[in-house]
């Protein structure tokens, strides 16, 4: 969402974070406090105890002002058209296996993939030569890669900044990587 | 062909044919690692006589450099002492 790290936000129907206990102590959460008794202060304040993180709030604010000024729906269709772009040129690839379904309205703006035999971190440093980032890894999701019978994937993501030139660069770092391992 | 090409051969190599890749019927010692922040993972089995390595195998996923690397050191203890 393009806000600064260390904040986010937590939406949960009103009635069950009515229903729940404070996680943390600290300034704000609570409204009385006495010997043998203790009452809370109403939502949303009861779970944002001690000092808030103000700036990366105020931050996330801007993110969002930002993303609303362009439209979540123009968002989602340039991810779509992108992704489509970039899934087009990745699939022709000899040797390339993609993961998850292939009809763009049904992933996010990601690219799982594995090339040939190379392990996902040699690919990632191999293309990172190239000025082009991905993820390498497990993911958070190693019974995933157990069940997917690999060591790792990698995974390519665009948003709205990306364009369809970065994209060509990064398939063409892909054919450099191949070239290197002789694929 | 530059030096940093003929260390990508041997490495690519090693990657592609391990040198003792595998793991030992009834090893010795059998050890096993990972390293969480990249994912790699390495069982090393050795067999000892007389304070020696007779034996040793590895297997492992992981980037080329650290499956090679593995393999390289097999290679290496074999036939070394304990001590050394």
């Amino acid at each position: 969402m393009l806000g600064p790290t260390g904040v986010g936000v937590l939406w949960a129907r009103k009635e069950l974070l009515e229903g729940m206990v404070p996680f943390n102590g600290g300034g704000d959460m609570i409204r009385e406090v006495h010997k043998y008794e203790t009452s809370w202060n109403d939502l949303p304040y009861k779970f944002e105890a001690g000092t808030p993180n103000i700036a990366d709030v105020i931050g996330f604010a801007a993110a969002i002002d930002y993303l609303e000024r362009i439209g979540m729906d123009k968002v989602r269709e340039h991810e779509m058209e992108i992704t489509k772009y970039a899934l087009d040129k990745i699939s022709q690839i000899k040797g390339i296996k993609l993961y998850g379904p292939m009809d763009v309205a049904k992933r996010g703006g990601v690219i799982s993939f594995n090339l040939g035999d190379i392990h996902p971190h040699d690919l990632a440093t191999i293309i990172d030569e190239d000025g082009v980032a991905i993820r390498s890894g497990h993911h958070c999701a190693q019974v995933l890669m157990e069940r997917l019978d690999v060591s790792a994937t990698s995974r390519a993501s665009f948003y709205i900044y990306n364009t369809k030139d970065e994209v060509d660069v990064f398939i063409k770092s892909l054919y450099r990587a191949k070239e290197l391992f002789r694929l | 062909m530059s030096s940093a090409d003929i260390y990508r051969e041997i490495i690519l190599d090693y990657y592609r044919n391990p040198r003792n890749y595998g793991k030992l019927t009834n090893p010795d010692i059998a050890q096993r690692d990972s390293n969480p922040l990249c994912g790699d993972e390495l069982e090393m089995h050795l067999s000892i006589k007389e304070s020696k390595v007779v034996d040793v195998k590895f297997t492992g996923k992981g980037c080329a450099i650290s499956q090679a690397s593995a393999s390289m050191l097999t290679e290496l203890i074999m036939g070394k002492t304990l001590k050394k």
